[in-house]
C-alpha cells in the first residue's frame, strides 16, 4: 500500500502544484461552515437567552410595581 | 469572575482570535511554501493539525475540569467541562472532515478504517454520547458528577488514539510532539525539502495552533458566558413561576 | 460528600471482593438468569448474521472473529445490565453500601463476578464459533486475549452501567455509552485474535503492539474505575 502511494507520488512531481486546488477549496470551506455554524448558534441561543432574561426582568419589575 | 470581567475579557478574545486567525491565513497561503508532491492541496494541513490539536486540548481541559468537579462540586467547572467538550467536538469534526478531505487526492479514498482515523471517530462517539448522558439526568448535581466520571473514562479514547498511533503502523503520518517534527512528519513520505523551506511550514504551522488556541479559548468564554445567562435566566424563570402561582 | 472509609474496612478488602464474588455466583447458581440470557442472546446473534452473511461461507469465516468480539460486546451489555439491576432492585444495593466495605471492594468484587460470568458465556461461544466457522479460537493465546479484553471491558462496564441504571433512559443509555468506549479495547483484540487464525502462528512481534494495547486498555480502565467508583454510588 506504501509502495503504490509512493510511486504514484513520485509521478506526480512534475506535475501541476494546483491540480488538486478543488479539494484544497473544499477542506477549506468545509471547516469554516462547520465552525460558522458554531459561532451561529452560539450566537442564537446568546439571542434567546437574553429575550428570555429580559423577558423575566420585565415581568418581576411589573409585579414589584403592582404590589406597590 | 464576575460577568463584567467575564465579557470584557471575552470580546478580547475574540478580537485577539480574528486577528491571529487571519495572520495564520495569511501565511497560509502566502508565506508557506508550495509542497512539492501534492501541490497547493496540501495546505489544508495547517488548520488539520491545528483542529486535531486543539480538539486534544478542549478534551483535557474537560478531564481536569471533571477531576476538579469531583474534588470540589461547583456550577463553575461543570459548566466548562460542557463547554469544553462541545468546543472539543467541533474542532474534532473539523479535523475529521478537513481530513478526509486532504485524504482523497493523497490516498485516493475518503475514508479509510485505519487505526488512527477509526481511533479518533471512537473519541468523536463517546463526546457525543456525553451530551447523552446529561440529557438523561434530571437531578443537577447527580448530572454534575456523572458528567464529570464520563469525561475522565472518555480521555482514555485519547490517550489510546495517540499511543496507538506510535505502537501500530499505519497510513496516516505520525505527528510528534513539537511542531519541528509535524513539519517532518509532513514532509516524510512525501519529499525532501531544504532547510529554509521546512522552517517556513515549521512556523506556519506553530501560528496555526496559536490562532486555533485563541479561537478556543475565545469559544470557551462565549459559551460559558451563555451558560451563566442562561443559569441566571433559569432562576429568573422559577421566581416568576413562584410568584405567579401565589398569585393564584 | 462522602464518607471516608473506616479502617476496619482497608484489612477486610481483599475478603470483601471474594465475598461479594461469592454471593453473586451464588445467586446465579440458584436463578442462572445472567449467563443463560447472555448465552441465548449471543446463540440468536450469531444465527442472524450467519442468515444476514447468506450463502457465503467464505466471508462469514473472514469475519468470524469481529463477530465473536461483537456478540461478546452486546452480550456483556445484557449481563451487566442484569447484574446491576437486580441489585437496585432488590436494594441489596443499598444495604451493601451501608455497611463498612470499601467502594473499591464493591467495584473490583462485580468486576470480577461478571468477568466470570461472561467468561462463562465465551467458553461456550468459543466452542460454537470452532464448530460454525472452522477457525482455531481454542489456541491459548487467543482464549488469553478473550480473557483480558473480557476483564478491562467489564471494568469500564460496571463503572458505567452503574451510571447508567441510575438514569432516566436505563438500560437503553448503556450500549450508547459504552460501546464507544469499548471500541479502543476490541480493535486490537481483534487484530491480536485474528493473527492466530491462520495455519502457521504468528510472530511475537507482529501480536506485541496489539496485545500491548489490550493490556493498556485493562490497566487504564480499573484505574478510573477504582478513583471514580465510589463517586458513581455515593447516595
Amino acid at each position: 500500500m506504501t509502495m503504490t502511494i509512493l510511486s504514484a507520488a513520485a509521478l506526480q512531481i512534475s506535475t501541476d502544484p494546483n491540480q488538486f486546488n478543488n479539494y484544497l477549496l473544499l477542506g477549506y470551506a468545509a471547516m469554516w461552515t462547520i465552525g460558522m455554524i458554531y459561532i451561529i448558534s452560539l450566537a442564537l441561543r446568546q439571542r434567546n437567552v437574553r429575550r428570555d432574561l429580559d423577558l423575566m426582568e420585565q415581568i418581576l419589575q411589573e409585579d414589584d410595581q403592582t404590589e406597590r | 469572575m464576575e460577568l463584567a470581567k467575564l465579557n470584557r475579557n471575552t470580546r478580547i478574545l475574540n478580537i485577539a482570535a480574528i486577528v491571529v486567525l487571519a495572520i495564520a491565513l495569511g501565511m497560509i497561503f502566502f508565506y508557506a511554501p508550495v509542497e512539492q508532491t501534492m501541490g497547493n492541496v496540501q495546505r489544508i494541513f495547517y488548520f488539520h493539525v491545528g483542529s486535531a490539536w486543539v480538539g486534544s486540548l478542549a478534551f483535557l481541559v474537560a478531564l481536569v475540569s471533571g477531576i476538579m468537579f469531583l474534588r470540589k462540586p461547583s456550577r463553575k467547572w461543570d459548566t466548562t467541562a460542557v463547554a469544553a467538550v462541545e468546543i472539543g467536538l467541533v474542532f474534532l469534526s473539523m479535523a475529521i472532515v478537513s481530513g478526509s478531505v486532504w485524504g482523497k487526492p493523497a490516498w485516493n479514498t475518503w475514508w479509510l478504517w485505519s487505526p488512527r482515523l477509526t481511533m479518533v471517530t471512537i473519541a468523536w462517539l463517546a463526546y457525543a454520547a456525553y451530551f447523552m448522558l446529561r440529557g438523561a439526568i434530571d437531578d443537577e448535581e447527580r448530572r454534575g458528577r456523572f458528567s464529570a466520571v464520563y469525561v475522565i473514562i472518555s480521555f482514555v479514547t485519547i490517550i489510546l488514539t495517540f499511543v496507538s498511533i506510535r505502537i501500530l503502523r499505519d497510513i496516516h503520518p505520525v505527528v510528534f510532539g513539537g511542531a519541528m517534527e509535524s513539519a517532518q512528519g509532513a514532509s516524510e513520505g512525501l519529499q525532501e525539502f531544504s532547510g529554509l523551506d521546512s522552517m517556513k511550514m515549521v512556523i506556519t504551522l506553530n501560528v496555526s495552533v496559536i490562532a486555533f488556541t485563541l479561537v478556543f479559548g475565545a469559544w470557551m468564554l462565549n459559551r460559558i458566558r451563555l451558560q451563566r445567562l442562561t443559569d441566571e435566566t433559569q432562576i429568573l424563570k422559577s421566581r416568576v413561576a413562584a410568584q405567579l402561582q401565589g398569585e393564584v | 460528600m462522602t464518607t471516608p472509609p473506616i479502617s476496619s474496612e482497608q484489612s477486610s478488602f481483599w475478603p470483601s471482593i471474594w465475598t461479594i464474588m461469592r454471593k453473586d455466583l451464588r445467586i446465579e447458581q440458584h436463578t442462572g438468569q445472567t449467563v443463560s440470557v447472555m448465552v441465548m442472546f449471543s446463540l440468536v446473534t450469531v444465527i442472524m448474521f450467519n442468515f444476514a452473511l447468506g450463502t457465503n461461507l467464505g466471508a462469514a469465516r473472514e469475519l468470524s472473529t469481529g463477530l465473536l468480539w461483537a456478540t461478546i460486546l452486546l452480550a456483556g451489555t445484557l449481563g451487566l445490565n442484569r447484574s446491576l439491576a437486580i441489585e437496585q432492585e432488590n436494594q441489596t444495593f443499598d444495604a451493601l453500601l451501608i455497611a463498612p466495605v470499601h467502594r473499591n471492594a464493591i467495584y473490583l468484587g462485580k468486576v470480577f463476578s461478571i468477568s466470570l460470568f461472561t467468561l462463562a458465556l465465551e467458553a461456550i461461544l468459543v466452542v460454537v464459533f470452532i464448530v460454525f466457522f472452522d477457525k482455531p479460537f481454542w489456541r491459548p493465546p487467543v482464549l488469553l486475549v478473550l480473557a483480558m479484553g473480557t476483564f478491562g471491558y467489564i471494568a469500564a462496564g460496571v463503572l458505567i452501567t452503574s451510571m447508567s441504571i441510575q438514569t432516566r433512559s436505563r438500560d437503553v443509555l448503556l450500549p450508547v455509552l459504552l460501546l464507544p468506549l469499548s471500541l479502543p479495547l476490541v480493535l486490537p483484540a481483534a487484530m491480536a485474535v485474528s493473527a492466530y487464525m491462520f495455519p502457521q502462528w504468528p510472530e511475537w512481534s507482529e501480536v506485541q503492539s496489539a496485545i500491548s494495547l489490550v493490556l493498556i486498555y485493562d490497566l487504564l480502565m480499573v484505574t478510573v474505575g477504582l478513583f471514580t467508583y465510589h463517586y458513581v454510588v455515593e447516595a
